[in-house]
């Protein structure tokens, strides 16, 4: 086992104006100094409300948005910055899925044709027989019929449209797959078939996979390692079981439900934070004190198992 | 099939159809349905009312006017066509090409489009027209490559919706090619709209050649156009109403037809209004 995907000190950051007419752009850091590093076979979880910045942490890794700064190294090559024929024989190991399967799967192409796509695109050509039988392949791997390669995506349930999401995800099969949010807009039934779906894949065809969810109890269940990510910054990593079972962070801790949100305010817009120094969880922090507000905590602590915390130094 | 079954339903559509599919027998088998040569002269028989063996009368050279009327939806089908392809074509590519790559590619494309659209089209027409030789063909072109600029607006605002679809970004994921993104993911799910605004302009099209050919400077004589039909029959409209009567009827129903099954494409296309009563 090796290291299948290095991310170091990635940082994207969007410019935007508070109202179309005023004059000064303000900077929202997105991705903010991200590092891990993604054994194969494993699975990391990333976790955080939404605004977190996992969502474009995921669509820079894939490379359908370009990071600002930073690397990424990915079967040990330059990922960010490799020529664009060499990203290309590479992009059949990189598999995504994404939310809503309303919307990732195109209306007007039948199952076969979804599926068959990723295929087509590594192997430059079109032959029809080989693509319909790995379609059928990659169907069976998700618990579908062959039946279902005529079908449109308004056709089929939620449940099924992601399923044809992760097929097509997976028919080239991928030694790493991105999953952002796959089960978040599913029913709760249909969410505990999909999550199995996942740990069954995962254990036949042996990928390494990056998911992402806002919903801890999933995380915990599919994660080897879990990361928490707040305002594109990594709040505390580490170990799934250690993360859960000894919190360090005060916003893992309000996510696990450990401690109550107190007096603390809510989530504030995220531009109010913008350019004020210290800790950036510091204005919903039940623990903070006034070096929170001046000093910018680093990720430390014993082993894998580290957060970005002050008042948890080692 | 789908298309088919809400079609039958949409009377609007049914009503263009009804106008348009007779129209198109009439230009396909103009030979057969016309009862004389349409560039016939004869002088014994010249500005006859209409009667039992010309029924529209007969101009001033004694020619049958229902065989030139007949022979004039040629014309104008072609044209409609001919022009209105030419223009959906250059709109669909620019517009697609400024919606999906934006910034300086877009900015370069919408500012040509803005300063297209700033000359008064019939003018320009008639400038390029009166340097050029006036044949069907030089007016199908010029009226194609003015009047593409609705559409590729169009065409780039429904792109900018559609390319930030979940969809779009997975065929990226997939490796997939710009073209061949553009081609069989975004622009099949953005023509519907497209459609409709062509079915409108082929009666705009024609419309412009037969204001053109009435101008003089569209369809030559012998060559019967409605446009042209009209221009020679102002000289005698005082004592020989007929001669403008039928092109002018014909004009009338052919734009009507296409402006009927645009509205009603436009019901049928989208899914918001189909359910609407009618």
């Amino acid at each position: 086992m090796g290291t299948l995907l290095s991310v170091s000190e990635l940082e994207r950051f969007y410019e935007i104006r508070r109202t179309v007419f005023s004059l000064k752009k303000e900077t929202v850091r997105a991705v903010d100094g991200v590092s891990f590093d993604l054994e194969d076979a494993q699975t990391l979880g990333i976790v955080g409300e939404s605004g977190s910045g996992k969502s474009t942490l995921a669509r820079c890794i894939s490379f359908l948005e370009p990071a600002d700064r930073g690397d990424v190294t990915f079967m040990g090559r330059d990922w960010l910055r490799v020529p664009s024929k060499e990203r290309k024989t590479l992009r059949p190991q990189m598999g995504i899925i994404f939310q809503d399967p309303y919307s990732s799967l195109n209306p007007r192409k039948r199952v076969a044709r979804i599926i068959s796509e990723p295929l087509e695109a590594r192997e430059g050509s079109s032959q029809r027989e080989l693509l319909r039988s790995k379609a059928i392949e990659a169907l069976e791997d998700v618990g579908l019929g062959e039946d279902f390669l005529d079908k449109y995506p308004h056709e089929m349930s939620g449940g099924q449209r992601q399923r044809i999401a992760i097929a097509r995800a997976l028919s080239t099969r991928p030694r790493f797959l991105i999953a952002d949010e796959p089960v978040s807009s599913l029913d709760v039934s249909v969410q505990a078939q999909i999550i199995n779906l996942f740990l069954d894949l995962k254990e036949r065809l042996s990928f390494a996979m990056l998911f992402i969810s806002h919903d801890l109890n999933i995380v915990r269940f599919i994660s080897d390692h879990v990361m928490v990510m707040y305002r594109g910054k990594i709040m505390e990593m580490g170990p799934a079981e250690d993360i859960f079972q000894t919190p360090f962070h005060p916003y893992t801790r309000m996510l696990t439900g450990r401690e109550s949100n107190g007096d603390a305010p809510s989530a504030e817009p995220v531009l109010e934070h913008q350019g004020r120094p210290g800790c950036v969880f510091f204005s919903r922090c039940p623990e903070r004190n006034k070096h929170c507000q001046t000093e910018v905590p680093r990720l430390s602590g014993p082993g894998s198992h580290r957060a970005a915390c002050l008042q948890y130094a080692p | 099939m789908e298309f088919l079954t809400n079609l039958r339903k949409n009377r609007l559509a049914l009503w263009g159809l009804l106008i348009l599919v007779p129209m198109f027998f009439t230009a396909v088998f103009a030979q057969l349905l016309s009862p004389h040569n349409p560039v016939e002269p004869n002088m014994k028989n010249v500005l006859a009312a209409p009667s039992f063996s010309h029924p529209f009368g007969t101009d001033m050279l004694g020619r049958d006017v229902l065989s030139r009327v007949v022979y004039g939806s040629r014309v104008s089908l072609l044209v409609g066509f001919v022009s209105v392809g030419i223009a959906t074509i250059i709109g669909v590519l620019l517009g697609a090409v400024s919606g999906y790559y934006g910034g300086v590619v877009d900015a370069i494309i919408m500012r040509f489009v803005d300063l297209m659209m700033c000359f008064p089209t019939f003018f320009l027409i008639l400038a390029v027209i009166a340097f050029l030789e006036p044949s069907i063909w030089n007016i199908m072109i010029v009226i194609g490559l003015t009047s593409w600029m609705g559409i590729s607006r169009l065409v780039r605002a429904e792109i900018l919706s559609i390319k930030n679809k979940e969809f779009v970004l997975a065929a990226r994921a997939e490796g997939l090619s710009n073209a061949r993104i553009i081609f069989s993911h975004i622009l099949p799910n953005a023509l519907s709209p497209v459609w409709v605004v062509a079915t409108l302009g082929i009666g705009g099209a024609i419309l412009t050649e037969s204001a053109l050919s009435f101008l003089g400077i569209g369809v030559q004589p012998p060559t019967a156009s409605w446009g042209n039909l009209l221009a020679q029959a102002k000289d005698n409209i005082e004592i020989a109403w007929w001669l403008s009567l039928y092109p002018g009827i014909a004009i009338f129903l052919t734009v009507m037809g296409y402006n009927l099954l645009g509205e009603g494409l436009s019901d049928i296309l989208d899914p918001r209004r189909r359910y609407q009563a009618r």
